[in-house]
């Protein structure tokens, strides 16, 4: 696998060890199912977006790259609410605002500004591996929160009993996220520690 | 109810009850960044008077040229431009009568512009169909919740700079979860609104 795209799910995860995209990480986490469907519709606007902001980084000023990120993103964010609006009522549903928010989404404005000043190859293993990351990292946030705070598991009864009302709370939201960062931490920086003493 | 008590009990409900960044999880990432005390007050009114004009144009551009027209799909990217706009417009009257400002910013007020919050207040202004003057309180609520939360997570991170931390959750995982008990303690302004 490319390094870079590795890097994104691994070592660079965009949600747990850069912090972006964390609003609808806290927000839809509630259960895994809308956790997953968030995270690959961010992923695809990741990818699309990146693409676009690659072959705009030549033309815009450094002055407009804000402005111009944010109409990009919000182009496809409009495109991805068509699709989930159209095939996927229930999920749009659930995921109100935070749909049309993808638009001025941290992950995908940082991602825009890293595509436009990196070669091709760069930016696009860079996109995809930081969507599969965030894919993996949302579902990973949904998947405690639900089984917590429901006692299920996409959608299906798993425990006969609410373990942690809090978890399913805004509150519990943060600490949950607080909690699986700094596992995340530890695991990478232990599997670094083996990398280097093998090295 | 008379209508002072409704507002009054509107403005506590978007500061406390539904705070943009604990209730509501808008605008998290930009209120997480480190900051002194001092620069987290000044960019928090800065986000404020942004959230409130830009409430302001998103209900104008909602009622009076989306609607009309039927073009509501086309929100997202109208709604974008404006907060931009005001952003930016934002940024040249602050560098014009606070000069000193603009320089414990960066000399940049862009970051607001991709502020989660400010579109997001715009978007739920429209879906819940507020009048002119409840579109302009949330703003101006949404906001002042905003600099109420940018100002208690400064605070936070001043006293976690002496903090023994546990190696993997320095930085970020301990704000994080230090933002979810004070998201705890704003739970208690449930009752109130």
């Amino acid at each position: 696998m490319d390094n870079r795209t590795s890097n994104g799910i691994l070592a660079g995860n965009p949600l747990f060890r850069l912090g972006l995209g964390v609003c609808p990480a806290l927000a839809v986490t509630t259960c895994a199912s809308a956790a997953l469907g968030m995270g690959v519709a961010t992923a695809c606007v990741l990818v699309c977006s990146s693409l676009v902001a690659f072959v705009l980084g030549k033309v815009v000023s450094e002055k407009g790259t804000v402005a111009t990120w944010i109409m990009v993103t919000a182009c496809f964010a409009t495109v991805a609410q068509f699709i989930l609006k159209g095939w996927f009522p229930e999920l749009a549903s659930e995921l109100g605002i935070f749909v049309p928010l993808i638009a001025v989404s941290s992950l995908l404005l940082s991602r825009a500004d890293f595509a436009s000043n990196n070669s091709l190859g760069a930016a696009m293993g860079d996109a995809v591996g930081m969507g599969i990351g965030y894919i993996i990292a949302m579902t990973l946030v949904g998947i405690v929160r639900e089984i917590l705070g429901q006692g299920t598991l996409f959608g299906s009864d798993l425990l006969p009993f609410t373990p942690m009302t809090l978890v399913a709370l805004p509150a519990g939201g943060f600490i949950v996220l607080g909690l699986l960062m700094g596992c995340w931490n530890a695991i990478t920086a232990k599997k670094n520690g083996k990398e280097e003493t093998q090295a | 109810m008379t209508d002072i008590s409704r507002i009054l009990l509107f403005m506590v409900g978007c500061i406390f009850t539904h705070n943009v960044v604990f209730d509501r999880m808008l605008g998290v990432h930009d209120a997480g960044q480190p900051r002194r005390f001092e620069t987290s007050v000044i960019y928090g009114v800065a986000v404020c008077i942004v959230m409130t004009l830009s409430a302001v144009c998103c209900w104008a551009v909602q009622t009076l040229l989306l609607a009309p027209m039927h073009m509501e799909y086309l929100q997202i990217i109208a709604f974008s431009l404006v907060v931009v706009a005001v952003t930016a417009l934002t940024q040249l009257c602050v560098s014009k009568v606070k000069p000193e400002w603009m320089e414990t910013l960066d000399n940049c007020l862009m970051p607001i512009a991709a502020n989660c919050a400010v579109l997001g207040i715009a978007i739920v202004n429209a879906e819940a169909g507020y009048t002119f003057g409840y579109a302009l309180l949330s703003g101006l609520c949404g906001g002042l919740g905003f600099l109420l939360a940018i100002v208690l997570l400064a605070g936070v991170y001043e006293k976690l700079e002496f903090a023994k931390v546990p190696e993997p959750f320095k930085g970020m995982p301990i704000a994080v979860i230090s933002a979810g008990l004070i998201a705890l303690a704003f739970i208690g302004f449930k009752g109130i609104a």
